[in-house]
């Protein structure tokens, strides 16, 4: 369905020029050449830290932003060189569901008027039919058809999460792109919308692209996790042993099964981000096995055993 | 051991257009002298209530009932200029988001300054003028004595960071100053509200860590609604809902054989294993207005008794456990 090869999105940081004398402008690589290919009606997980570049890549497959180098096609398809009704064709199809429901909903509107939007932009349907529409559809996030009437301050959390939810399957998506979906909820709220989001994937035959900094819950909903760090893909595996069966250092930082070096860095912000000069892996600086190798070159992201990719010096 | 903290019968009200809220509805909880107790519930159980009560910072709520008793003086009763003493160096609390606890406009090195002044003169954070000049030797060595026991040394990495503003650090950087913060005005009781709540794992991890040294030479109180955090933290645990601490007991047996029907989904809730299915209830936050009677929690148990829907459970202890539930009556009396 996805097919997403060598993408990169660089930012470039410009300082005023007088600040300039004594820092260039640099290059964030929030996302570094990636590449992975998703299938029809599977649960992709892709697992990073903040700043790991996980939401630019969610944003650019979703083309809401440019991309600096590579492809993304979409069965078959080059997003980026699509437009017109194909375009148009793809945004109904490939949904977003954000992190942040708060900042998604208009609160000057009620939910019923947020929930028609998109059915008037993609021109579907005439008054009763959305509003029927509309009421099925919150009935299927398990919200009564009055919740129309309401305004997103007037909800819970996990109310405002599941009218996104809504929003997102009103067009009747072929993928969702869920990035962090469940984050900010708190454990009962969260489980009860990645419960939600599981049912529906399943009655609708769904492709999911599930983007989340929490480990347990990748784990537990993908078919198969890829594990992101500063802009790579550094090990992609099936979901279902992958603990067990995790190679790459940073992986198994994660899963806790392993430590990292101290990090006593103080001041933080873009320089974290930087490898300009990073000819080498982005996790040289934490990563207790590294090899001489690894500062030098950076390691390509290669098949270990069947399906199971890793990028590591030190595993091969 | 005995009681640093008692708390009884606490209930809190906050009065809004539509009723009257009751926030924190009969606590009871100890904190022994060198424990840490852990505080576990959901968004809007009260736990957050709980302990703004115990500096008064609970305002616009009001404490309507109940004794919050310190190392035996009860803290109800006291007017403002008596809470001053009593907050930062009695019980100093670190607060849920470190994103915004700072001052951004003053380093980290002035704001810890601050925490100095005002152990040795008085006056509350935030009310002391901010020195502008470096801190002294003698702050110097306090600091660096107080992030030596977070885990961070001196050397030319501290003196960056007292010189750095709150924007130029990472989160788990913030989180030590706030911490150190409050060591420097050598409280009593330390409590942290969600300390580990929207940190990335590295940062998590750090945080534990400098947790978890603390803990020895501490008393403390962990917020949070994360085992990990509260297994790392923890001697014992306290189980909330509804403005009432439902159950508590030792860390492992509450994490590990969880009593009240809610505990045990509250934790199972957080569990994700392969092929199992999630274990999902779709009951509503509790409306904290319109109280339900009987137990808070009747509405969605799976094991409700007819009782529970009319009288509100007692608190049944067995040896170090208590349970607040009808299910423990005959049991344990």
């Amino acid at each position: 369905m996805f097919e997403v090869r060598g993408l990169r999105r660089y930012f470039v940081v410009r300082h005023n020029p007088l600040a300039r004398i004594h820092h260039p402008d640099h290059v964030i690589r929030a996302v570094d050449g990636i590449s992975f290919d998703v299938a029809e009606g599977e649960t992709f997980g892709i697992i990073g830290e903040s700043g790991s570049g996980k939401t630019t890549l969610a944003r650019t497959m979703l083309r809401l932003s440019p991309l600096t180098g590579g492809t993304v096609r979409f069965r078959g398809r080059d997003v980026f060189a699509m437009n017109g009704s194909e375009l148009r064709a793809y945004r109904r199809l490939v949904q977003p569901v954000f992190q942040d429901a708060d900042s998604t909903l208009d609160p000057r509107q009620h939910v019923g008027s947020i929930l028609e939007e998109p059915l008037l932009i993609h021109r579907i349907g005439d008054d009763a039919e959305r509003r029927h529409r509309i009421g099925m559809t919150l009935n299927q996030v398990n919200l009564s058809p009055s919740f129309m009437e309401r305004h997103p301050t007037e909800l819970s959390g996990g109310q405002r999460q599941r009218v996104a939810l809504a929003r997102s399957l009103l067009l009747q998506p072929a993928v969702l792109i869920a990035d962090e979906p469940t984050s900010g909820l708190d454990p009962l709220v969260a489980t009860q919308i990645l419960a939600l989001l599981l049912r529906l994937k399943e009655e609708r035959g769904l492709t999911v692209l599930l983007i989340s900094h929490d480990l347990a819950t990748v784990m537990y909903a993908a078919d198969r996790v890829a594990v992101m760090y500063r802009g790579r893909i550094v090990e992609l595996a099936a979901a279902n042993g992958f603990a067990a069966q995790s190679i790459h250092p940073y992986t198994r930082f994660l899963l806790g099964m392993e430590q990292r070096l101290p990090d006593n860095h103080v001041v933080e912000g873009v320089h974290e981000h930087i490898h300009d000069d990073a000819a080498g892996c982005p996790y040289v600086h934490a990563c207790p096995h590294h090899l001489h190798a690894c500062h030098h070159e950076a390691p390509p992201l290669s098949e270990s055993s069947p399906g199971h990719f890793v990028a590591c010096h030190a595993a091969q | 051991m005995t009681d640093m903290l008692r708390v009884s019968d606490l209930h809190v009200h906050f009065d809004t257009p539509a009723g009257v809220v009751r926030a924190n509805n009969g606590v009871n909880l100890r904190v022994a002298s060198g424990e840490s107790l852990g505080i576990m519930g959901e968004s809007g159980c009260g736990k957050t209530v709980l302990l703004l009560s115990l500096l008064h910072l609970q305002q616009p709520g009001r404490i309507v009932r109940g004794r919050i008793l310190l190392d035996g003086q009860d803290l109800v009763p006291l007017d403002e200029r008596e809470m001053e003493r009593i907050r930062g160096r009695s019980i100093a609390l670190v607060p849920q988001n470190q994103a915004t606890a700072l001052n951004p406009a003053y380093t980290v090195g002035q704001q810890l300054s601050e925490a100095l002044v005002i152990r040795r003169q008085g006056g509350s954070l935030g009310a002391v003028v901010v020195r502008r000049s470096a801190p002294g030797d003698s702050d110097r060595e306090e600091f660096i004595r107080v992030f030596s026991t977070l885990g961070f040394e001196a050397g030319p990495a501290l003196d960056r960071l007292l010189r750095s503003y709150p924007h130029q650090l990472s989160g788990g950087m913030r989180q030590r100053v706030l911490i150190a913060m409050a060591l420097l005005l050598q409280p009593r009781l330390l409590i942290a509200d969600e300390p580990t709540t929207a940190l990335d794992r590295a940062v998590k991890a750090q945080t534990l860590d400098s947790l978890q040294r603390l803990r020895r030479s501490f008393t403390m109180m962990v917020i949070s609604h994360d085992i990990e955090t509260i297994s790392a933290t923890c001697d014992r645990v306290a189980i909330m809902y509804g403005g009432r601490i439902i159950e508590s007991g030792p860390r492992a047996e509450v994490l590990a054989h969880p009593h009240h029907p809610y505990s045990r989904l509250l934790l199972r809730a957080q569990r994700r294993e392969r092929g199992e299915p999630l274990s999902a209830i779709n009951a509503e936050t509790l409306d904290l207005i319109h109280f339900p009677s009987g137990c808070p929690f009747h509405t969605a148990c799976p094991d409700a008794l007819p009782r529970c829907a009319n009288e509100p459970p007692g608190e049944y202890s067995t040896k170090d456990t208590m349970v607040a539930c009808h299910l423990y009556h005959t049991e344990a009396g």
